[in-house]
């Protein structure tokens, strides 16, 4: 739980902080400054995505494994009676 | 030979084009030559080719009359150089699927596209073609488009102008040759775009994001640094691609001249008289590139093509009307290029020195010109003096055609009809004497119950 909340504090925060700052403010930067921002979030959602995909397939294998153990002998049984 | 630097060409240190009289030329230095050389020989160059993407080019052996460079190529020289605020809406549109579609074959063989200018697509014969060759250089796996912005700028940001907005992005775009910058784009948009997840993508967040930053200037170095997934990059272009795709023209659906073609006052015979005319003079003259002044919705044009002309470009100032030749060179594939352009203000020199985006005479030299129904235009409806008005029409080309109007004509009287006739000098003798004095006239022919008069011309040699 703790990881999950740090990939949401971690692309949350600067959307948030981001949407609250002030719209006029003096753009000194390179003008190129907000395209490699703009990838550096697609970055970090593409990571976080990957991250969760890898948590969620961990937790479908424990969960459909755990499921699924006692049917699989139960399903034989009828065929290995006779 | 004596080769002569493009003053446009110096942004890049890695290569500049040369001109040596009408051969052009390129010279590469250190990186970027050996960048040139890998992607000569990578499959990406035969992928690109075979899609008919890319200039031509050859690899120059004999260079001792040549300054030092690493690698000389040597281009065919294109016969028509256009910039993007002269491009329609939807000519703008398909360089920008075009520019999108090099880069997604780029990148499908390993190599991207440094940069993003709408100045390296350029029509031969209608077809876009790619001709930039140093942009390509071998993809890095996680490294970002650097070219996003430009791209946004010069394809983009005008697009979504007309789409989003229904404004025209040529008078924008002129003044601001290096494209509408995204952060004028975002003063113009409302609520309802901070819905739209592209606007909130390519328009709205990179100048947040920007404005954010601003204040922590370290945030860059880490987005920078981290690494954007292939997958991810394909993901943002084939989105571009999608949304550019659908993207129509807003607004001057109905414009006077985007009309003239249905109901102008022709009757059928007049109509057959001029058609009989335009291809009697293009089998005779065979142009390899034929300039329609005033071209409307490209019938003439498209005539031309049909009769043998190599290529056209069309040039008005009507908004629906080049819609029309849009749509006209579209459906028959033609290799035709309207451009939007004011006779009476045609692009001038501009960039550095006024001479990186040349006026469009040095960039356009047509053998032919078609001139018609243009005239009155300029003499009635502009003020500017009609032996000034037919010596420009001449001095484009050697040869052409140009019709005059007489101010009885329902088109002349519509445009006098708000102002005094202040034009005693405009008539058929004065036309037929002022034309005379710059050029030898080949054949006259009226146009029937009309007043109006076809003149064939060619440039007199004195």
């Amino acid at each position: 739980v703790k990881g999950y909340r740090g990939i949401l504090l971690q692309l949350l925060l600067p959307i948030c902080l981001m949407l609250a700052a002030p719209a006029d403010a003096q753009a000194y930067l390179d003008p190129g400054t907000g395209s490699i921002l703009l990838q550096g979030l697609i970055a970090a959602v593409a990571a976080a995505v990957m991250v969760l995909r890898g948590r969620w397939i961990r937790l479908r294998d424990f969960l459909f494994r755990r499921g699924r153990k006692p049917e699989v002998p139960t399903d034989r049984q009828p065929q290995d009676e006779p | 030979m004596n080769p002569e630097r493009v003053p446009g060409s110096f942004r890049d240190p890695g290569g500049q084009v040369y001109r040596s009289g009408d051969r052009i030329l390129r010279a590469l230095h250190g990186e970027a030559a050996a960048a040139f050389r890998a992607f000569d020989s990578s499959r990406c160059l035969g992928a690109l080719r075979e899609r008919g993407f890319l200039v031509g080019f050859e690899a120059l052996r004999d260079v001792a009359e040549l300054p030092a460079a690493d690698l000389w190529l040597e281009h065919p020289r294109l016969a028509v150089i256009s910039h993007p605020y002269e491009w329609p809406f939807a000519v703008l549109r398909e360089a920008a699927l075009f520019h999108l579609d090099v880069q997604l074959v780029a990148l499908d063989h390993g190599f991207k596209l440094r940069d993003a200018s709408a100045y390296n697509v350029q029509f031969e014969r209608g077809l876009p073609l790619f001709i930039d060759l140093p942009s390509f250089a071998p993809y890095v796996e996680g490294e970002h488009w650097f070219g996003h912005r430009q791209f946004c700028e010069q394809f983009l940001n005008p697009l979504l102008l007309r789409a989003r907005f229904g404004v025209p992005h040529h008078a924008w775009y002129r003044g601001a040759p290096d494209g509408i910058a995204t952060g004028d784009l975002y003063e113009l948009c409302g609520w309802r775009d901070w819905l739209s997840p592209r606007h909130l993508m390519h328009v709205l967040l990179p100048v947040r994001l920007q404005r954010w930053a601003s204040r922590r200037p370290s945030t860059v170095g880490h987005a920078a640094a981290r690494p954007l997934p292939r997958t991810a990059l394909r993901a943002l272009l084939e989105g571009l691609r999608a949304w550019i795709g659908a993207l129509t023209p807003r607004g001057h659906s109905r414009t006077t001249w985007s009309e003239y073609e249905s109901d102008n006052s022709y009757e059928a015979a007049a109509r057959q008289v001029k058609h009989r005319v335009i291809r009697e003079f293009v089998a005779a003259r065979k142009p390899r590139l034929m300039l329609d002044v005033g071209c409307n919705s490209g019938e003439y044009s498209a005539l031309a093509l049909d009769e043998g002309a190599t290529q056209v470009v069309g040039l008005d100032s009507d908004i629906g009307a080049l819609d029309a030749a849009c749509e006209r060179r579209a459906r028959g594939r033609l290799a035709l290029l309207p451009l939007y352009m004011d006779v009476a203000n045609p692009s001038p020199g501009q960039g550095w020195r006024q001479q990186e985006f040349p006026r469009f005479n040095e960039r356009v030299q047509p053998d032919t010109v078609l001139a018609l129904a243009v005239v009155h235009h300029l003499a009635l409806g502009r003020n500017i003096p009609l032996a000034e008005v037919i010596a420009t029409l001449v001095s484009q080309a050697g040869a052409g055609l140009v019709e005059f109007v007489p101010k009885d004509d329902p088109t002349a009287r519509r445009m006098l009809a708000l102002k005094r006739d202040i034009f005693p000098d405009y008539g058929a003798e004065q036309f037929s004497a002022q034309l005379a004095r710059v050029a030898r006239i080949v054949a006259v022919t009226p146009i029937p119950s009309s007043g109006r008069v076809i003149y064939e011309f060619e440039r007199d040699a004195r």
